[in-house]
C-alpha cells in the first residue's frame, strides 16, 4: 500500500473516529461511525482481504449501522443533552485516554514489528483461504461465537420481554415492607 | 479424532442442555419453574459427571481447548455453584417477584462459559467463554425489571463490563502481533525468545497490562473493584451468590493460566504489579467493609479483599501456590453460597432481608439459620477449623515459600481487621433483640442447600486432604517446564 493512498485515509478514518467520540449529536456520532467503517474496509482490501471488506460494509456499515440510527430516530434522542458529566470526571478521562494513547504510540512507533514481516501467500484473504482457517484453525472459536450470540439474543429478548404478572402467593405480597425504625 | 470428539462432548451436551431449558420454559404452566431448575441441575451434574468420565485429554482442537485436571477441577466448581444457586433461586425468583422461566438457561450459560474459560488453551477461546459468561450474568443482574436498582445494576455492569472486554481484547491483539500465536503455549515460548528484544518490550508491557485490567476487571480488583458494590446490592440476591463464586472462579481460572503460563516469561515485571494489586486489594477491601450497614454491600467489599487474599497465590506462582487457590476458591465458594443463602431463605416479597439489622436476634427466632451464618462468617474471617481457615493457611503459607513474607504479614493483618464487621454480623444475631415482625420461616430448598453448604465448609476444614489433594492434582500439569 502507498504511503500517497495510505496517510489521506488514515487521516480520514482517525479523524471520523474522533467524531464519533466527540459529537453530542448522536446521529452524527452514527455517521462518523459509518465514514470510519468504510475507511477500515479499504485498509481492508489493500490487505488483499477482500471478503473481510466486502462483509465489513454488508454487515457493519450497513445492517448494523441502520439498526443503530433506527433506534437513535425511534427513542428521539435530544441532541446536545450530555449524561450531566462534571467538568472534573471529563477531565480525568480525557487524561486517562490521553495516557493510554501516548503508551500505545510511544510503543508502536518504536517497535520492532517491521523486521519480523512475513510474505504473505498471494491466495491470503481469499474466501477460500479464509473459510478454511474459519472451518479448520478456528472451529471452536467460531462455534463458540454463534452461542456467545445465541446468549446474547436470549438475554436480549429476557429483557426487553414485557414482565406478566405473578401469580404466587397474594398474601405474602400483601405485607408491607418493613421499615429501617421498626427493626433498631 | 474420538479423543478431540470426547474431549468436546462435555461442553456440546451442556449447551445442548441449556438450549433444551429455553424450550422446556416455553411449555412450562408452572410459574415457579421449579421442573424448569431441576432440569438445570440435573444437566449440570451430567455435564460434571461426563468432564470427569473424559478427563485427561491435553489439548484438542488445534490447541484451542485442554480437558485437563485443571480444566476438570473448574468445571466440577462451576457445576455445584452453579445447581446450588439454581437451587436457592427456585422459592426465591418468586419472592423477588421474577418470573422468567430462562432465568435457569442464562444461568447455565454463565456456567457454561466459565467452564470454557477453564478448558481455553488459547486466548480467542478463553475470551469467548469470557464474554458468554458476561453477557448471561449482565442479563440476570437485571432480570429484576421493576426495581430501579436492578436495573442500575445491569446497566454498570455491562458498561464497565464492555470497556474491560474490549481492553482485553486490545491486549490479546498486541501479545499476537508480538508472538504470532494466540496459544498459551506458544505465547509463552515465543516471549521467552524475544524476551529482551528491546523495541517490542513497550509494547509487551502494555499488552500485558491492558489483558490484566481485563481479567483485574472480572475478579473485581483495586482499582477495577468500582461495580462490585453496587452491582452486587442490585442484583437478585441469588444472582450475587452467583457472582460472588462461579464468576469469581471463571475469572481466576481464566488469569492464572494467563499469567502462570502464557506470560510466564514476564515474571519478573508482572510480581511488583500482582504483589501491589493484592495488597492494595485485600486492605480497601477490608476497611470500607467496616462501615457498611448493607449485609449485600458488606459482602461486596469481603469478596474483594478475598480477590486480594487469592491474588497473594497467584502473585506466588508455584505449584504449592496454584494449587491452594484452587482449594481456597473451593472453600470460599461453599462458604458464600451459604451466607448469600441465608438471606434468599428469608426473603420475601417487598422485604428483601439485605441489611444487617434485619438479622438482629435471628438466633432466638430462627436458631438453624443463625447458627449457619455465624459459621459462614468465623469461616469467612478465617477461624479454625473451618475451611476458610485451611484455605488462608495453605495461600499464605505458599506464599511464604515463595518469599512472599511482607504480603503475608499484611494478609494477616488484614484478616484480624475482617474479623471486626463479620463477627459484628453474629453479635446482631445472637446478642441484639428481636423486632416485633419477625422474620418469616426460612424457605425449605434454601435452608437445604444453607445446610449443604454449612456441611461443606466444615468438612473442609476437618478434613481437607481429598479436595486439598484433587487441587494439587489439578494445578500439577499446568505450569510450563
Amino acid at each position: 500500500m502507498s504511503p500517497l493512498a495510505f496517510y489521506p485515509l488514515a487521516f480520514v478514518c482517525i479523524a471520523s473516529a474522533m467524531g464519533v467520540v466527540l459529537s453530542r449529536n448522536p446521529v452524527r456520532s452514527a455517521l462518523s461511525l459509518v465514514a470510519s467503517l468504510f475507511c477500515l474496509a479499504v485498509f481492508y482490501v489493500f490487505l488483499q482481504a477482500h471478503l473481510v471488506a466486502a462483509l465489513q460494509i454488508i454487515v457493519y456499515a450497513g445492517a448494523v449501522m441502520v439498526l443503530f440510527l433506527f433506534v437513535i430516530t425511534l427513542l428521539n434522542l435530544e441532541s446536545d443533552r450530555g449524561l450531566g458529566e462534571k467538568p472534573v470526571l471529563s477531565a480525568i478521562g480525557f487524561g486517562a485516554g490521553a495516557i493510554v494513547a501516548g503508551g500505545l504510540i510511544a510503543a508502536l512507533s518504536r517497535t520492532s514489528l517491521g523486521a519480523r514481516a512475513v510474505t504473505l501467500v498471494p491466495t491470503f484473504g481469499t474466501t477460500k483461504v479464509l473459510a478454511r482457517q474459519l472451518f479448520g484453525d478456528y472451529l471452536v472459536a467460531f462455534e463458540l461465537t454463534s452461542m456467545l450470540l445465541l446468549v446474547a439474543v436470549v438475554g436480549a429478548v429476557v429483557l426487553a420481554k414485557r414482565d406478566g404478572s405473578y401469580e404466587g402467593d397474594e398474601q405474602e405480597a400483601a405485607v408491607p415492607a418493613r421499615s429501617e425504625e421498626a427493626s433498631h | 479424532m474420538t479423543q478431540a470428539i470426547n474431549s468436546g462432548l462435555p461442553l456440546i451436551v451442556a449447551c445442548s442442555w441449556a438450549l433444551l431449558l429455553i424450550v422446556v420454559e416455553m411449555f412450562s404452566g408452572d410459574r415457579r419453574f421449579v421442573g424448569v431448575a431441576w432440569m438445570g441441575v440435573i444437566g449440570l451434574a451430567v455435564t460434571a459427571a461426563m468432564s470427569v468420565h473424559y478427563a485427561s485429554v491435553p489439548a484438542v482442537y488445534g490447541n484451542a481447548l485442554a480437558l485437563d485436571g485443571y480444566a476438570v477441577y473448574f468445571n466440577l466448581l462451576a457445576c455445584t455453584l452453579g445447581a446450588a444457586a439454581m437451587l436457592l433461586s427456585i422459592d426465591y425468583l418468586g419472592d423477588a417477584g421474577i418470573v422468567r422461566g430462562e432465568y435457569y438457561s442464562l444461568m447455565f450459560f454463565a456456567v457454561i462459559g466459565v467452564v470454557i474459560m477453564a478448558a481455553a488453551t488459547d486466548l480467542i477461546v478463553m475470551f469467548i467463554g469470557l464474554e458468554t459468561m458476561s453477557m448471561a450474568v449482565y442479563v440476570l443482574a437485571g432480570i429484576r425489571k421493576s426495581d430501579l436498582r436492578s436495573n442500575e445494576a445491569a446497566l454498570k455492569y455491562f458498561l464497565l463490563g464492555a470497556l474491560a472486554s474490549a481492553l482485553l481484547l486490545y491486549g490479546v491483539a498486541l501479545l499476537y502481533t508480538i508472538t504470532g500465536s494466540t496459544v498459551l503455549a506458544d505465547v509463552s515460548k515465543a516471549l521467552s525468545d524475544t524476551q529482551h528484544a528491546g523495541a517490542d518490550h513497550l509494547v509487551l508491557l502494555l499488552a500485558t497490562g491492558l489483558v490484566l485490567i481485563g481479567f483485574g476487571f472480572k475478579i473485581a480488583a483495586v482499582p477495577f473493584h468500582l461495580w462490585a458494590p453496587d452491582v452486587y446490592e442490585g442484583a437478585p440476591t441469588t444472582v450475587t451468590a452467583f457472582m460472588a463464586t462461579a464468576v469469581k472462579a471463571g475469572g481466576f481460572a481464566a488469569l492464572m493460566r494467563t499469567v502462570l503460563v502464557a506470560l510466564a516469561p514476564m515474571r519478573a515485571e508482572l510480581a511488583p504489579v500482582l504483589w501491589g494489586a493484592a495488597a492494595v486489594t485485600m486492605t480497601l477491601g477490608n476497611v470500607v467493609a467496616l462501615r457498611q450497614t448493607s449485609l449485600k454491600r458488606m459482602l461486596a467489599y469481603s469478596s474483594i479483599a478475598h480477590t486480594g487474599y487469592l491474588l497473594v497465590g497467584v502473585t506466588a506462582g508455584t505449584n504449592e501456590a496454584g494449587s491452594s487457590v484452587l482449594f481456597y476458591l473451593a472453600a470460599y465458594g461453599a462458604m458464600n453460597i451459604g451466607a448469600f443463602g441465608v438471606m434468599a431463605a428469608l426473603a420475601r416479597r417487598g422485604r428483601g432481608c439485605e441489611k444487617i439489622s434485619d438479622f438482629s436476634g435471628l438466633a432466638q427466632t430462627h436458631p438453624a439459620m443463625a447458627c449457619a451464618m455465624a459459621l459462614f462468617m468465623l469461616s469467612l474471617t478465617g477461624i479454625p477449623p473451618l475451611g476458610g481457615f485451611v484455605g488462608k493457611l495453605y495461600v499464605f503459607t505458599a506464599a511464604m515459600h515463595a518469599g512472599l513474607v511482607w504480603l503475608v504479614v499484611i494478609a494477616a493483618l488484614n484478616s484480624v481487621v475482617s474479623a471486626a464487621y463479620y463477627l459484628g454480623v453474629v453479635r446482631t444475631m445472637y446478642f441484639d433483640n428481636a423486632p416485633a415482625d419477625v422474620l418469616p420461616p426460612a424457605r425449605p430448598y434454601a435452608a437445604v442447600v444453607v445446610a449443604v453448604a454449612a456441611v461443606v465448609t466444615i468438612l473442609l476444614g476437618v478434613a481437607p486432604s481429598p479436595v486439598l489433594g484433587s487441587a494439587a492434582r489439578a494445578f500439577s500439569k499446568v505450569l510450563l517446564g
